[in-house]
């Protein structure tokens, strides 16, 4: 995809823009102590949460692990992160900070290019973190088996960084990294160079001419195949001078005070955050004509200037649909198809002797379901657009994937994050504080919202807020894939307009009303 | 380069810990008389998370059965608060807030409800909205703050203490074995 926006933003605009301008800013993301102090502040917290998971109360509610695991770490942290600073939570995470310190006497292999992309950690989103769910284990709301398995994953995470050289627990191995890769996308600020990459529309052969000439000796990365790499460098289109004329690329490479990009980016060729954690190491190496800028922009605008859209990327945003209301399609068929819950049942479960019928029903049928019919609903929609516009049908599966998001993240994650706030807060302020030696009872219900009227009916708020910004986003992307031809923008949106409008439908007055 | 840009970090991070050492070695007598002077429980019991949740739903139970005129059910809810420990964890709580008043007329609603639903009495309607003002009366004594200063301190000393020393030393031991990057 080109990037339109880039000609109408003027560079003085975007020097204003520029969070680094405020002082108290700046001086938490320049400190050398940015993220150290925060990540060694995690740790601390994750070793006495683990301590407390095997040796405190059985209840989910009153052990620190699961309450901060099931609770306190997805909605303020990690969804309100998200949407505020990206994946910022990257940056201070405790595994990944243990991960990085083990890492520091790694055996020096490389771990397998063909590993090298976010299928595996997908894998491991779908499987591990959800899949033992829905199969009656889970991971995050028993005290006993989360701090087992919290415990587990920092063996791996050490295991793998003393292995292989570079961050490639955090990147292909940790089971949230796609999810969070996905969601960043969406934050209204972003870490780039002064002069912003942007990448050209040109065609291969005048790449390959201008490649001889622009950035061709910027390091390549070293996870990506060699014709990734090239390709990668060849197509940016415009990058920043001091980056072009530095000789050390000390924030890509790191030098003797700091550490290069943990992620293997390089601010110079970046355009995107799903790989910036925003640790600030880039910033801190950065020679002091300081290129490095910290930029405010629109929420979403991301989702219709992805370069290289990816398909993990795509199957992740439906995955993350799909298994939000994992109950809606398998709980209503029968509505639609009497007794065909049933059927499907008999028919599965002699495939599965070793399943209980419960574990059959929720873990294999229920499961595959919400995932495979949110899939097969959107691969339609695609399926669609594809032949009305004459684009190439995986091209438009992945490219118009990002539009969905911005409807989710609005109906599904922004919602819900409220909802938990507002109906657990008490709880996990009541633990916290007892904790730190302030004892008091709160009621969960930090706000009461079946008092509020108004709340009752957010749901029509919520499906045009999401509609109206997912139409948007696929309206840009179309414009962005299929050119000026009008007629060609508003056949290739028009199916995916549609199917946004019906899932948000769903999701917004169906889903509540049956949960 | 940027190598010397923070040459005065280890200095800054030194005057924390010192700092922090100070306020400790200090803080502790003024805490202490505070702390007895407070009332603060032994040992807060962080269950109540589950156990005042759990006695207002056997309070609401009461409350629609009787409402619905089943004595049978309002009876075993009221022996549920009776003999579960949830009631009697709330009770130590109180007591270690000397609440002895809200205790008393709680047990004394709650006996007098008792005898009125064995009776199937009508006006045991009533006395359920009183012990249910009762619970309520509860619940807001235990969401007043009873702040244990030493503990308060002792956690931010150890924590802060913690994160200085390895903002201090992490940056030593990278320097000694010579970690490049």
């Amino acid at each position: 995809m080109t990037t339109k926006s880039s000609k109408i933003i003027t560079p003085e605009r975007n020097e204003r823009r520029d969070l680094f301008n405020y002082s108290l800013i700046r001086r938490f993301y320049r400190s050398k102590h940015y993220p150290l102090s925060l990540q060694l502040f995690f740790v601390i917290l994750l070793v006495i949460f683990i301590y407390d998971g095997f040796i405190g109360p059985d209840s989910a509610d009153a052990n620190l692990i699961t309450l901060s695991l099931s609770g306190i770490f997805w909605y303020p942290m990690i969804f309100g992160g998200l949407f505020f600073l990206g994946r910022s939570w990257c940056a201070v995470c405790p595994v990944g900070a243990i991960a990085g310190a083990a890492n520091r006497f790694n055996l020096g292999f490389k771990f397998p290019r063909q590993l090298s992309n976010w299928g595996p950690p997908l894998l491991a989103f779908i499987g591990v973190l959800w899949g033992f769910r829905e199969f009656g284990i889970n991971v995050l709301r028993e005290p006993l088996i989360t701090a087992v398995w919290i415990s587990g994953v920092i063996a791996v995470a050490i295991l793998v960084s003393i292995l292989f050289k570079g961050r490639v627990f955090c990147r292909f191995m940790c089971p949230i990294t796609t999810p969070l890769a996905v969601m960043s996308r969406v934050a209204p600020v972003e870490v780039r160079t002064k002069t912003m990459a942007t990448y050209s529309n040109m065609s291969n052969k005048q790449r390959q001419y201008a490649s001889s000439n622009t950035i061709k000796k910027l390091p390549l990365m070293p996870e990506m195949s060699k014709a990734d790499n090239i390709g990668n460098m060849t197509s940016v289109g415009k990058i920043d001078p001091t980056c072009k004329s530095c000789k050390t690329h000390d924030c890509f490479n790191g030098n003797e005070e700091t550490e290069g990009c943990p992620w293997g980016e390089h601010p110079a060729t970046m355009t995107n955050n799903s790989a910036c954690s925003m640790c600030m190491k880039c910033v801190h190496s950065c020679p002091p004509t300081e290129p490095m800028r910290l930029r405010l922009r629109m929420p979403f605008s991301e989702l219709w200037q992805v370069f290289r859209p990816n398909i993990y990327e795509a199957l992740t945003i439906f995955v993350l649909i799909g298994i939000f209301n994992t109950f809606l399609w398998h709980e209503t068929i029968d509505l639609f198809f009497p007794g065909f819950k049933q059927n499907l049942l008999d028919g599965t479960q002699p495939l599965f002797p070793f399943l209980s019928e419960d574990q059959v029903e929720k873990g294999i049928i229920r499961y595959v379901m919400s995932i495979g019919m949110v899939l097969g609903i959107y691969t339609l929609a695609s399926l669609v657009s594809s032949k009305l516009s004459g684009q190439k049908l995986k091209s438009n599966f992945i490219n118009f994937s990002y539009s969905y998001l911005a409807a989710f993240f609005i109906y599904g994650i922004i919602d819900s994050t409220f909802g938990q706030i507002a109906n657990n807060g008490g709880l996990y302020l009541t633990a916290a504080l007892h904790h730190l030696g302030i004892y008091l009872y709160m009621s969960p219900n930090l706000i009461d919202l079946s008092s509020l009227e108004w709340y009752s009916r957010k749901w029509i708020i919520e499906a045009i807020v999401a509609a109206l910004v997912g139409g948007y986003v696929a309206y840009r992307i179309s414009q962005n894939i299929t050119g000026n031809n009008t007629k060609k923008i508003m056949l290739a949106a028009a199916p995916h307009i549609l199917m946004i409008l019906f899932l948000v439908l769903i999701f917004t007055t169906i889903v509540p009303r049956w949960s | 380069m940027i190598v010397s840009r923070y040459t005065s970090t280890n200095t800054n991070t030194c005057n924390v810990l010192f700092l922090l050492l100070i306020l400790f070695i200090n803080g502790q007598g003024l805490i202490q008389d505070a702390a007895a002077n407070n009332g603060i429980p032994e040992k807060w019991d962080r269950l109540l998370i589950e156990e005042i949740p759990l006695l207002k739903e056997n309070l609401e139970g009461i409350i629609n059965a009787l409402d619905e005129g089943n004595h049978t059910i309002a009876s075993e809810q009221i022996d549920d608060i009776k003999s579960g420990g949830d009631w009697s964890n709330v009770r130590k709580e109180l007591e270690s807030r000397n609440e002895a008043d809200l205790i008393s007329s709680f047990n004394n609603s709650l006996s007098r409800l008792d005898k009125l639903v064995a009776t199937k009495n009508i006006s045991s309607i009533d006395e359920a909205q009183i012990l249910s003002k009762d619970f309520k009366k509860m619940e807001q004594a235990l969401a007043q703050p009873v702040i244990d200063f030493q503990r308060l301190l002792l956690i931010v000393f150890i924590i802060g203490t913690l994160i200085a020393f390895g903002l201090y030393i992490i940056p030593k031991v990278r320097k000694k074995l010579d970690i490049k990057f």
